[in-house]
């Protein structure tokens, strides 16, 4: 079964979304950027939980992926960001000339690692603690290229209006704009709820 | 929490994981040793004791030796340097162990 979702930066909704699938007997085989395939499994025989691999390079990447799969759990790799990459170049378009195209660094587009594992009664998270900051600070670099684009491409809408640019670019470009403010939005309220939660955790770890 | 390594104070779980390497052994029986010898109090995620791991392997208190025949798992032991540290630890807590002792059961005694 496909499923069509997006979740952007709201890591828990995606991480119990998954797990709700996983209790009706849906269980995870692949990923795409928009898309989650299923096959039928056991109610509840699995559990998933998502962590935040972004700006940690490729090889301990497939490092830390190799010990897990060690530990019997399966991995894949997700993307919390929709963009106009082909494989690892990406578009600038606030930089001049040859810069306007940049390779990224590390794992572009497999921010997030899907870990399954068996639900075997104990619930142990992967980690004691997630690293919220890292979350939060992630969050606002993609607030803020989103909000970019968008912003660009709302002036070449504007532009292609008043200086008599054919009518269908116009709207490609007002689509394409909304597209990405709407992006910026979600990550803002992302971020929101990540600092929250940040918030939060001092306070628990203060007392 | 980070080892203290000057104090010689060591985390419960950098010990566990060097303590479960005196043999060689694979992630998955460092975690189920912890879990045995702590009667499942200790319970760690896999993504702490992967980093436990890097940081001990980083320190050359332990090291990778190969692969489990068959499975292909990476295998770790524990280093000469590993050992020191290790023997160094369970001298500071029996020290501890019998300042705790004088204390709280001293005192049970009316002293």
């Amino acid at each position: 079964m496909r499923v069509f979702r997006y979740f952007g930066g709201f890591l828990e909704a995606q991480e119990k979304w998954l797990n709700k699938m996983a209790e009706k007997g849906y269980r995870l085989v692949r990923t795409t950027s928009l898309m989650y395939e299923f096959d039928l499994c056991a109610p509840s025989q699995y559990e998933y939980q998502i962590e935040f691999m972004a700006g940690k390079d490729q090889s301990h990447v497939q490092d830390y992926r190799r010990f897990l799969e060690e530990m019997g759990y399966r991995t894949f790799t997700k993307n919390i960001n929709l963009n106009f990459s082909i494989g690892k170049a990406r578009w600038r378009p606030w930089a001049k000339g040859a810069a306007q195209i940049a390779t990224n660094p590390g794992n572009y587009n497999q921010e997030l690692l899907i870990v399954e594992r068996e639900r075997d009664g104990k619930l142990t998270s992967l980690h004691t603690g997630q690293d919220a900051e890292a979350v939060a600070a992630y969050l606002k670099r993609l607030m803020n290229t989103n909000f970019y684009y968008g912003l660009i491409l709302a002036m070449g809408c504007l532009l292609s209006i008043f200086g008599g640019g054919s009518k269908a670019v116009a709207i490609l470009l007002g689509v394409l704009s909304v597209f990405f403010f709407v992006q910026a939005v979600i990550f803002v309220l992302a971020l929101r709820h990540a600092n929250n939660k940040k918030d939060n955790e001092g306070d628990i770890e203060g007392v | 929490m980070r080892d203290n390594v000057k104090g010689g104070a060591l985390t419960e779980t950098t010990f566990f994981v060097m303590l479960a390497l005196y043999r060689p052994n694979h992630g998955y029986g460092i975690m189920q040793f912890i879990e045995e010898k702590t009667n499942g109090r200790l319970a760690l995620g896999a993504g702490t004791l992967y980093g436990a791991i890097n940081n001990l392997a980083s320190k050359g208190w332990i090291a990778p030796c190969g692969e489990e025949p068959g499975s292909a798992k990476k295998l770790y032991a524990i280093t000469e340097t590993g050992k020191m540290v290790a023997e160094r630890e369970l001298e500071r807590l029996i020290e501890l162990c019998g300042i705790a002792r004088e204390i709280i059961e001293g005192s049970g005694g009316g002293k």
